[in-house]
């Protein structure tokens, strides 16, 4: 029974958890320019992403060892350091994506401009990490994140075509834009694939005690909790579609995106998306702030744990104290937050060859994961999560000079 | 020797890539991707309208969002003046209505004058219709 209580729990928390700034916006741009052509591009992400978060948690529950743990062990000093780097810049720029994302939220919501919400906004995202635990962080953002199934009961609500939408489930080649269209399908991967993701689930699976007997528990969440997510991105790509698309409306300002449930639910369209964004991207924003001092503590081998007291590990505290400091120092540089939000999931895409590679030689380690090796199933698909990987790297920063606008 | 010879590769390479990123868009493409966006605009401002009209959204964020895309027509504008064709007076100018008609649903927004409003809206409609016939290279309707 507690397990069950665990399962139904981690679902809830995933979906919640897996609308961000950065999917959002990749959706609704893909369904507003392309109609339903890109949603196999949201699809293609969320099978990558069940794949690699669901062995994160299966290598730690097994190996009670975080993934940046092993791979400064496995790999050396050396490569984690050019994992960190690469990382850590990255991770920055879309925790800055973020932090804008709320603080458009706030915008919308109040009228008043968003650079003057940045220094709040950080402020509580701090406060929540500095004062909270895990658990809430985890359990209690995400189960708020639920509203962003507002997206769902929209596309439902248009009722649109539905043969064309499976359709779109299949890769198609676009009839105009095609730098536009591939780069759009690189920043929908940069955005699903998100490293922070599947490390920062591993470092959760150490804050919630997983051992080797959560290895079904992990399996159930990561494919259902990742599977809704993915349903909620394809959702905000058929309102785009739905709305956005006949109208000629392209998104490429945050103060368009109301206008995606607006004409769906009225009044309550707005506040919906107010509401859906805020805690989007504030508990994604406490997630990869996380994520930066885990990886910073694990790889210099500090203590570390949100549970803990921050004086208990002052190292861990400090660092996540300078990375909401940084990221938010880049939205008040008055850097537009879409272009931000944009740039940091190409980047995203371009750096993925350096997080994902590891995987499958930690994977098929005896000494980490013993009998719970991967199958000949899982390397292929982590193999050919590692060529797409290496595809987005080439193509990216052509993509960003031809199709990024 | 040799590191010169790559020096030299190299600045060719980067000095190609500098190029082809400058030159990869003909005059015509550049201006039809400019309109694009312009009728992107002000199809989202007649949106943003619409539903503030039905009471759909605050009066602040139609405010601040129709705005904000008059400043965006400004700088559409500013781009459109570094492309040669011979239909960018005409273009410019119609964005120069749009962005007045856009300021006057702004002092509606702000009186609440909802007829006012929807006379501007048309007036909106009008000279999108215009602007496309432009970008076609039809003759403008009057």
């Amino acid at each position: 029974m507690k397990k069950l209580m665990e399962i139904a729990l981690g679902i809830v928390t995933s979906v919640g958890g897996f609308l961000e700034i950065g999917s959002i916006t990749t959706a609704a741009q893909a369904g507003a320019e392309f109609s339903f052509q890109l949603i196999w591009a949201i699809l293609l992400g969320g099978v990558c992403i069940i794949f690699l978060v669901e062995q994160s948690g299966r290598f730690t529950a097994v190996s009670g060892r975080t993934i940046p743990d092993a791979i400064r062990e496995r790999f050396g000093a050396n490569y984690f350091l050019f994992l960190y780097v690469i990382l850590g810049i990255v991770s920055l720029l879309v925790l800055g994506a973020e932090i804008g994302g709320v603080c458009i939220a706030l915008e919308l919501a109040t009228g008043i401009g968003f650079q003057y919400w940045v220094v709040p906004a950080a402020f509580v995202i701090w406060l929540v990490i500095w004062k909270g635990t895990f658990g809430l962080i985890e359990k209690g953002v995400s189960v708020l994140g639920l509203v962003t199934l507002c997206f769902v009961v929209g596309a439902f609500v248009v009722h649109p075509p539905w043969h064309q939408v499976l359709q779109g489930a299949l890769p198609t080649l676009p009839h105009h834009d095609h730098a536009r269209y591939w780069f759009i399908a690189v920043s929908i991967l940069g955005a699903s694939i998100s490293p922070y993701l599947f490390f920062f689930y591993s470092s959760g699976a150490i804050e919630d005690e997983w051992d080797e007997s959560y290895v079904g528990v992990n399996r159930i969440i990561a494919t259902g909790g990742m599977s809704f997510g993915t349903l909620i991105s394809i959702a905000v790509l058929i309102l785009a579609a739905f709305i956005l698309l006949p109208r000629g409306i392209k998104v490429e300002h945050y103060s368009q995106l109301p206008l995606l449930l607006v004409p769906v639910f009225g009044r309550w369209g707005f506040w919906l998306l107010v509401a859906s964004l805020g805690v989007a991207c504030l508990g994604a924003a406490m997630e990869i702030t996380l994520e930066i001092a885990y990886l910073t503590a694990q790889g210099f081998g500090w203590n570390w744990s949100e549970n803990q007291r921050p004086s208990a590990e002052a190292r861990f505290s400090l660092t996540y104290t300078i990375t909401i400091l940084l990221a938010a120092i880049f939205v008040l540089a008055g850097i537009d937050p879409l272009k931000l939000t944009i740039f940091s999931m190409a980047l995203t895409a371009a750096t993925l060859p350096v997080s994902i590679v590891p995987f499958l030689f930690l994977m098929n380690d005896q000494l980490y994961v013993r009998g719970y090796r991967n199958s000949w199933f899982s390397n292929s698909v982590v193999l050919l999560i590692i060529g797409l990987a290496f595809l987005l790297a080439v193509v990216t920063i052509p993509l960003q000079i031809f199709g990024g606008n | 020797m040799i590191l010169k010879r790559e020096k030299l590769t190299l600045s060719l390479i980067l000095a190609a890539s500098l190029c082809l990123c400058g030159c990869g868009k003909s005059d015509s493409e550049k201006l039809t991707e400019e309109s694009t966006k312009v009728l992107s605009w002000v199809a989202s401002a007649e949106l943003i309208y619409e539903s503030w009209s039905q009471g759909s959204v605050p009066d602040a964020y139609a405010r601040r969002s129709l705005e904000r895309i008059n400043k965006e027509l400004g700088q559409n504008i500013e781009r459109l003046q570094s492309i040669s064709d011979n239909r960018h007076p005409q273009i410019i100018s119609n964005i120069e209505q749009f962005q007045i008609v856009l300021s006057q649903l702004v002092l509606a927004i702000e009186h609440e004058d909802r007829s006012g409003g929807n006379q501007l809206q048309a007036q909106l409609a009008d000279r999108k219709r215009t602007l496309v016939s432009i970008v076609n290279g039809a003759p403008p309707t009057p």
